[in-house]
């Protein structure tokens, strides 16, 4: 029998063998890139906590991980630290939308719905092994696109070390300055509390008055992208984020 | 001077005129010299009205802004270095420490005209010669006559300038205007877009820094003021409960009517332009339907907003007196709006596309916080929309008449 | 496809004379988004031309068992594949680059070059030739598209390929760059300026 592409059957049959060689293309690349991909999103986690650290510099960017991070698990409600198995390769994308491990927000300033109970946090040493630097996951919605990143504040739990921001979508060429190493220069150094203890770090438009401890310079055309971040911050060291941790660590006297 | 033409008659001064090959000198001639012949036959033409005396009279109306402008720029140096501020240090300042000596307190009118005209002089220059020699560019290219638009080009795009501005910003601007905006479409009378505005919009947007920084408004070293529609952009002035009438027993709103503020040269001043406007119109060259429409659509807007304000964004609680007399409004409205290429041609449509320009203006004042001034954008917008305007105009009136004919 | 071509003019008319950015306007979205500067630009283009030539080729090979009914649906079928693999590459291999073009590649899909070469072109004529057609059009998105990118990448930050050749204020040279071309719509004015010259070069030599 001759094959009819054109009969009933013979467009069923196209149609599955062709989805069928695609979805084997794409599976067959996704599978080959994946320990690529694996191992290059922990270095990239890695090197991102280095940078919020201000560690920078470093050749050996695993080792000097190894040796001076510690990740660990932060319960946001209590502000307990909790141990866990292999907790570098741990899901915070999955944990905070999964109805199991998170929770509704109720005042949603950074507008990500719900967040994860435990999130991971990195606890930096220097090279005494005295705490250097405490590295916090922060992500909050932008313009277009959730922005995530990574916020260190130094020993006295205020002053930001650094800041990374590795994923958003944000407009190409306008958004995209959340990322640019002379922005985020600025953020060093400033505070994130007030003197009340209240969440103070601000982006401003324009440019930052000079004594201004708390207000980073904004980008004008990207207000709503400089907005989203601020936001991001204020909600993740506010009392729905780590407020509770960040006080018993205080009252621990780190 | 006459050239013999292949008509049958003997050659006339008109004929002359329309000779080709005579573009540039041309131009400069019949400046002076119009042509005097006028149709004989049954055709006739009511007045020899074409586009130079067109251009000549705009320049005329435009003459009271222009005045004033200069008079003013001078004025507000004055009170920047009563203030205290230091005097620039270019050229334009040691000429006219040369000439007057210096700026002083006791300085008066003439000597502040004089100081204005030293900073406004150089702009329009540098904007006519850049003009001219686009329009001779593209005349030789072309093989075509030079027509007088640039003219008036020159003239609006040099008043909506801040006074302390870099000259070659000015030719850049201008050059933008001339040559994509109004020579790339085919030059006088095909540009659909405002080429003053054109060229003011590529430096807006190409040299932020430089054209919207408010020390460029003042003709002094490091003064910084602001217009008043950066005041209330900030928020450092407020309309809380100022009904739209109390402008008129308010001395800042008398003030900024007259034009005695901060401002881009020729635009500060309501009263001036409104004059020239008035002029402008009575000569018909403006048609009244878009000034109407301008009108009319910044004061619903003006209102809504005032209605619709939480009282956070001053601009929405602005009332519409003080819409019409800051910024550019007054200047966009009667000079820019009724640029006779770019509008919408039906009458109705004028009315639209004025009520068009009148509410994007607003919009862009309340609703864009970064760039307060609303009038050079809306009038770019509505310069857009003007050929739809007419196709919905012409549509609208083939299916009043098929109706009317029972078709 | 009225007359037959040579492959020669297979392979150059679609970079001149029939460009497919400047003469039919096609997959300009992207040629505005990712022309700010040259290294995106180059980037961008090697993934068209991979998507193009590989959907091109594969189409063409199977054009005689594609249903007629469910042509676009295959097509589009195999172009997402590609593209989908080409995403993953990417941000394998640059994984900044990736980030920079952000959604840009993964509109590679709905990028009207490709499904019209695919629809005009790879349905009806034999592989190889295709694979020429799909070079040519490719070659033609990316003269456009770099271009475009040398000038906007030139003026608006006085950098190529990020290397400072015209030294700007901010860095203590000259030069006071012009925020204009680092926004897309300065794409509008070059794409129509390319297509001016493009249209005058060809007038001319139609009369010759």
């Amino acid at each position: 029998m001759a094959f009819n592409k054109d009969s009933i059957l013979g467009t069923m049959t196209f149609t599955v063998v062709l989805c069928l060689v695609c979805s084997f293309m794409i599976t067959g690349t996704a599978d080959v890139l994946k320990e690529r991909k694996l191992v290059k999103k922990r270095n990239e986690l890695m090197q991102n906590v280095l940078i919020a650290a201000d560690i920078k510099d470093v050749s050996d960017v695993k080792g000097t991980f190894e040796a001076r991070v510690r990740p660990v698990m932060v319960d946001i409600a209590s502000g307990e630290m909790i141990e866990r198995d292999n907790i570098l390769d741990f899901d915070e994308r999955m944990a905070a939308i999964n109805p199991d491990t998170s929770s509704k927000i109720a005042k949603d300033t950074a507008r990500i719905k719900t967040r994860a109970n435990q999130v991971r946090v990195f606890k930096v040493l220097d090279e005494q092994g005295q705490l250097q630097a405490l590295v916090l996951p922060v992500y909050g919605k932008g313009l277009w696109s959730i922005i995530y990143g990574y916020v260190g504040v130094k020993a006295d739990l205020n002053t930001i070390s650094g800041a990374v921001f590795y994923e958003h979508g944000e407009t190409p060429g306008i958004g995209d300055f959340i990322n640019h190493d002379d922005w985020l220069a600025k953020w060093q150094g400033k505070q994130i509390f007030n003197a009340k203890g209240d969440v103070a770090f601000k982006i401003v438009k324009g440019e930052a008055k000079a004594g201004d401890k708390s207000a980073v310079d904004g980008v004008s055309g990207a207000t709503r992208t400089g907005a989203g971040v601020a936001k991001a911050v204020q909600f993740w060291f506010g009392p729905e984020g780590f407020e509770t941790f960040l006080g018993k660590l205080k009252a621990a006297g780190v | 001077m006459s050239k013999p033409t292949e008509s049958k008659s003997k050659p006339t001064a008109q004929d002359a005129y329309y000779a080709p090959g005579l573009t540039i000198k041309d131009y400069f001639r019949s400046l002076f010299i119009g042509h005097g012949a006028s149709t004989q036959d049954t055709v006739h033409v009511r007045d020899a009205i074409e586009v130079k005396r067109t251009m000549t009279l705009v320049g005329l109306c435009l003459l009271p802004a222009i005045l004033f402008g200069i008079y003013n720029t001078g004025l507000q140096a004055q009170l920047a270095i009563l203030a205290g501020s230091a005097p620039l240090d270019n050229w334009h300042q040691a000429l006219y420490n040369a000439v007057f000596g210096g700026l002083s307190e006791s300085t008066g009118i003439v000597g502040l005209m004089a100081y204005g005209l030293i900073y406004y002089l150089p702009i329009y220059l540098a904007a006519l010669i850049t003009t001219i020699f686009w329009e001779m560019v593209f005349a030789k290219a072309r093989r075509q006559q030079m027509q007088e638009g640039f003219f008036v080009t020159a003239l609006l795009f040099s008043l909506c300038l801040p006074a302390n501005i870099s000259l070659w910003l000015v030719v850049m601007g201008i050059s933008f205007g001339v040559v994509v905006a109004k020579e790339l479409f085919g030059g006088m009378g095909y540009n659909f877009l405002n080429p003053a505005l054109a060229g003011l919009a590529f430096i807006y947007f190409a040299y932020p820094s430089e054209v919207t920084t408010s020390a460029q408004l003042v003709a002094v070293d490091g003064y910084s003021s602001a217009t008043t529609l950066a005041e209330v952009a900030a928020n450092k002035m407020k309309f809380a409960d100022y009904p739209w009438y109390h402008a008129f027993s308010d001395g800042a709103w008398w003030n900024a009517f007259l034009g005695f503020e901060v401002g881009a040269i020729g635009e500060t001043s309501a009263l001036a332009i409104l004059l020239g406007g008035a002029l402008l119109l009575l000569t018909r060259l403006a048609d009244w339907r878009i000034v109407v429409g301008v009108m009319l659509g910044m004061i619903a807007t003006s209102l809504l907003f005032n209605l619709l304000g939480d009282g956070k964004n001053a601009m929405a609680a602005m009332p519409w007196t003080w819409h019409l007399v800051t910024g550019g409004f007054a200047l966009g409205m009667m000079f820019m709006a009724t640029d006779p290429v770019t509008t919408a041609y039906t009458r109705p449509g004028k009315l639209m596309f004025g009520i068009l320009v009148g509410a994007m203006t607003i919009l862009i004042r309340v609703a864009n916080v970064k760039q307060p001034e609303g009038i050079m954008l809306a009038i770019l917008f509505a310069n857009l929309w003007a050929p739809l305007l007419d196709s919905l105009v012409a549509r609208f009136n083939i299916k009043r008449r098929l109706k009317r004919h029972g078709l | 496809m009225s007359a037959v071509l040579s492959n020669r003019d297979l392979l150059l008319k679609p970079v001149f004379a029939n460009n497919p950015v400047a003469m039919q306007v096609l997959g300009v979205c992207s040629a505005l988004a990712v022309s700010n500067s040259m290294q995106t630009a180059l980037v961008m283009t090697l993934a068209v031309t991979f998507v193009l030539v590989c959907s091109n080729f594969f189409i063409s090979l199977i054009r005689a068992l594609i249903p007629n009914s469910v042509r676009i649906i295959a097509q589009m079928t195999i172009i997402a594949s590609l593209v989908i693999v080409v995403d993953m590459v990417l941000q394998d291999v640059a994984p900044d680059l990736s980030k920079q073009l952000s959604v840009f590649v993964s509109l590679i899909i709905t990028n009207c070059i490709v499904m019209g070469r695919a629809e005009a072109f790879a349905m009806k004529e034999p592989p190889h030739l295709s694979v020429l057609d799909a070079l040519g059009n490719a070659a033609g998105y990316g003269f456009i598209l770099l271009s475009v990118a040398f000038v906007r990448e030139l003026l608006g930050s006085g950098t190529l390929f990020g290397h400072s050749i015209l030294k700007t204020i901010e860095q203590g040279g000259w030069y006071l760059p012009n925020e204009m071309f680092k926004l897309p719509p300065s794409a509008f004015f070059l794409i129509g300026v390319i297509i001016w010259v493009v249209n005058i070069a060809q007038r001319k030599r139609a009369k010759a």
